[in-house]
């Protein structure tokens, strides 16, 4: 069993972060990884928790009022990024997506987040772990 | 109505964006009459069905999420300028949040859905709508922006920044190094300062190698000139402004191309559908709960003024005697007593929630934590509906969830110790919680090695926490606190095992924030528990009124543990400090005289040679006791506090009015307690020794 790994989850719905957050542990929970979960409701509050720590995993909501999730996933990046980044939206233009995928984000989910959407992309950590 | 909590949170949330979508929907309208509307309103509502639709497919609202997706793509239309708002196009977009309504009353009633309202409405927003202007294609890339920023653009901050070199408006980049301490409050006032007369389009974040500040490149258009704009910001620092686009050629006349459509539209062409129903669906009210502060101030002065009719009431008593008037004047005082009684515990449930909430997390942390370090454990949560006030269950998630981890680290042992033990090789953890009268009680039990008293007492003395000579002297008790003590356990170490680096040192500073109290007992080999004792509000306090060479101070109830009467005899004095003995146990003494008004202590210790009483206070596992003169009543107090200019007088929590317009201090006993043990080590080490002779 490997030690849980810090995770953030950005999304100023909190249901949308309870919801995210449920996903993620059974998602983990299938792949034998587990994390420490933080949450932050704004961008603002994502950029102080990730000053705080080194996340290994980051899913972002791609609109939020003060920040986009393009902003926030690139100063993860700025920051020595980490395992996974994953953009969520609830509609996702293709421009969007390449950005994202430009910007080195895994993944550019749909919302509402499902556990086989993000064990897909967690896939492959399990190894490195 | 049987929905359960999840739901309720949905109706609660979802209520609540629609509201922001019509109030949006309304601003929008208006500034369409006028003639311009801000784009960053346009973007706002955008956001707002963006969240509509994420919440409804997340609970399955099938209906909802169609429609409010249908209403994201249009609006994101709109933003990206592919639309233009006509009067019919804004009729239907009221029509959606009327629709909305109805939808979160089905939902709530669960009622079967009418969809045929919705396709309705759908149809009208993909009816056909007048052409919009072409997106001319003028360069973001030919900007001079870092290709970082170029990158980490949404496709509608890319369309800002094209309209906005289309119609000329100048273009900036902000530099602005921030401060980690306040980088949200900075960045909220420069992005206010330069929205006072332009567009913020896009924050760009980054850091630098110091590691102290937060960098924001804020790309912005304006119209104003960039001195003025480097005044407005000029109070949080100098901060680099750069011209972004090429340079200003384009006059910024040629704005007026964009020509607003004029108000030509009969001012109440609001859609008849917009008369229909907005009832609000949820039951629940979000509340700040600084205006619950506020309320309960009132009722305090509330309070006040009962103690000022009661005292007239009395007076007249005594002058005309019990008849007549006084009579009927005495019974509307008590009516109104129990009348204010009763507002009183009525804004206090409004802050009341139950602790389960937070048991529910702990149980995760119990999952997570037993997983990591290969441990079995099995949770049992008890007392999950006692109530505690909002405030104090925020801040008690963090110690709580230290011991959790504590006891699953270091309380229990591995499945094959224990099972050579001969206890189930799942350990078991208990949470429990139970009011016992003010206060709310939460035990933290594992049933595991128990703490292990000579390896406490080596780590204190390698750590210089109590020396040579003392440590023999120290009680079990004395020994099993001595884990809360700063230093005893390093960073390094709790960084392995629960990975946030902080020790029980700040477990009990935590919960002596909250006014509470922590215990520890032990016994080897069969477990240990930790006790919290925690006061059921803040909001309003007890106190206990007492006089001390001759001033008059306010003591929380929640600190004392008792008032007891003293001989001279009973005080005795240790290595230069004045002790109370009391049954067996010596505890420091604190004269406030000497705290407050150092210069005339030696006139003013007039509990000398006298009895006087000694409240015995707390912090966490410390006691101490605290001499006085009186006591004079019990109060409930409401803490006002001292303002900033008197607000850093250590020992005091604040200021508090008596009936008679008598305002007296109110005492911080944490402070003072922690004053007199942590003055310095050397006394610290006394005091140890000092309660050890016990």
């Amino acid at each position: 069993m490997t030690a849980p790994l810090p995770a953030l989850i950005v999304d100023d719905s909190p249901a949308a972060r309870a919801l995210a957050r449920s996903a993620l542990e059974a998602a983990a929970d299938a792949l034998g990884l587990s994390f420490e979960v933080e949450e932050a409701g704004s961008g603002m509050e994502a950029l102080r928790a990730l000053t705080a720590e080194t996340q290994a995993l980051v899913i972002v909501d791609l609109h939020m009022p003060d920040m986009t999730g393009l902003e926030v996933l690139s100063f993860w990046r700025k920051r020595g990024g980490g395992a996974r980044a994953v953009i969520v939206s609830t509609d996702v233009s293709p421009r969007d997506r390449e950005k994202a995928l430009e910007l080195g984000a895994h993944a550019l989910l749909e919302k509402p987040v499902t556990v086989a959407a993000l064990t897909e992309v967690l896939r492959g950590l399990e190894a490195t772990g | 109505m049987t929905l359960d909590r999840s739901h309720r949170e949905f109706l609660a949330e979802a209520a609540e964006i629609v509201d922001h979508l019509s109030a949006g929907l309304v601003a929008i309208d208006a500034e369409r009459k006028k003639g311009a509307i801000a784009p960053g309103r346009l973007n706002e509502v955008f956001r707002h069905a963006h969240s509509l639709k994420g919440l409804a497919g997340m609970f399955g609202v099938e209906p909802m999420s169609r429609l409010a997706h249908q209403l994201e793509t249009f609006l994101d239309e709109l933003r990206l300028g592919r639309v233009t708002l006509d009067d019919r196009l804004m009729g239907a977009l009221y029509a959606c949040t009327d629709v909305f309504s109805r939808l979160l009353a089905d939902v709530k009633a669960e009622k079967p859905i009418d969809a045929a309202a919705i396709t309705a409405v759908v149809q009208r927003l993909e009816g056909p709508s007048p052409p919009a202007a072409e997106p001319a294609q003028v360069g973001v890339r030919s900007l001079h922006l870092p290709p970082e920023a170029l990158s980490a653009l949404t496709e509608y901050e890319e369309h800002r920044l094209t309209e906005n070199l289309k119609s000329g408006t100048p273009l900036y980049k902000l530099h602005a190094p921030l401060p980690l301490a306040s980088f949200e409050k900075d960045l909220a006032a420069i992005t206010a300062a330069i929205q006072a007369d332009g567009e913020v389009i896009t924050t760009l974040p980054s850091t630098d190698d110091s590691g102290t500040n937060i960098i924001f490149d804020v790309v912005f258009a304006s119209k104003a000139p960039v001195a003025a704009l480097r005044d407005r910001v000029a109070d949080l620092g100098e901060f680099p402004i750069e011209r972004v686009d090429r340079g200003g050629g384009t006059p910024a006349a040629s704005a007026s191309t964009t020509a607003p459509r004029e108000a030509s539209v009969a001012v109440g062409a609001a859609d008849e559908e917009g008369a229909t129903t907005l009832r609000q669906v949820s039951d629940t009210v979000r509340v700040d709960i600084r205006k619950l502060d506020e309320l309960m101030g009132i009722v305090g002065e509330l309070v006040l003024a009962r103690g000022g009719l009661a005292r007239v009431t009395a007076e007249l008593k005594q002058t005309i005697g019990y008849q007549g008037l006084a009579v009927d004047l005495h019974r509307l005082v008590r009516t109104l007593e129990r009348r204010i009684v009763d507002l009183q515990s009525a804004i206090m449930q409004v802050r009341m929630v139950p602790l389960g909430q937070v048991f529910e997390r702990m149980a995760r942390t119990v999952q997570r934590a037993a997983t990591s370090l290969g441990k079995e454990v099995t949770l049992e949560l008890s007392g999950e509906e006692t109530e505690l006030d909002k405030l104090i269950v925020e801040d008690l998630v963090d110690p709580l969830m230290h011991l959790v981890r504590n006891a699953i680290d270091h309380g229990l042992e591995a499945p094959e110790a224990r099972q050579a033990a001969g206890k189930p090789r799942a350990g078991r953890l208990e949470l429990r919680a139970y009011p016992r009268g003010n206060h709310v009680i939460i035990d933290v039990t594992d049933d595991g090695r128990g703490i292990d008293e000579v390896a406490v007492k080596r780590t204190a003395l390698e750590r210089g926490i109590v020396d040579d000579d003392h440590i023999g002297q120290l009680s079990r008790r004395d020994v099993w606190n001595l884990i809360f003590q700063p230093g005893f356990s390093t960073r390094k170490e709790v960084s392995e095992t629960s990975g946030r680096g902080v020790g029980l040192d700040v477990v009990k500073t935590n919960v002596s924030r909250m006014s509470g109290l922590i215990d520890v007992e032990s016994t080897a080999g069969k477990g240990t528990r930790f006790t919290i004792t925690l006061p059921i509000t803040l909001a309003i306090i007890q106190a206990v009124i007492i006089r001390t060479a001759q001033r008059v101070y306010a003591l929380p109830l929640a600190s004392v543990l008792e008032i007891v009467a003293v001989q001279v005899r009973d005080l005795c004095s240790v290595e230069g400090r004045e002790m109370l003995q009391l049954r067996g146990q010596t505890m420091p003494v604190l004269r406030l005289d000497r705290v407050f008004h150092p210069s005339d202590a030696g006139t003013a210790s007039a509990g000398d040679g006298t009895v006087g009483y000694a409240a015995v206070v707390g912090l966490a596992q410390h006691r101490a006791v605290i001499l006085l003169d009186d006591v004079l009543g019990q109060q409930d107090i409401v803490i006002k506090s001292l303002g900033a200019y008197l607000g850093q007088v250590k020992g005091v929590a604040g200021a508090t009015h008596l009936g008679d317009h008598e305002t007296i201090l109110v005492l911080d006993v944490a402070a003072l307690v922690q004053e007199l043990l942590h003055g310095d080590d050397r006394r610290v080490r006394g005091i140890a020794a000092a309660t050890a002779g016990a």
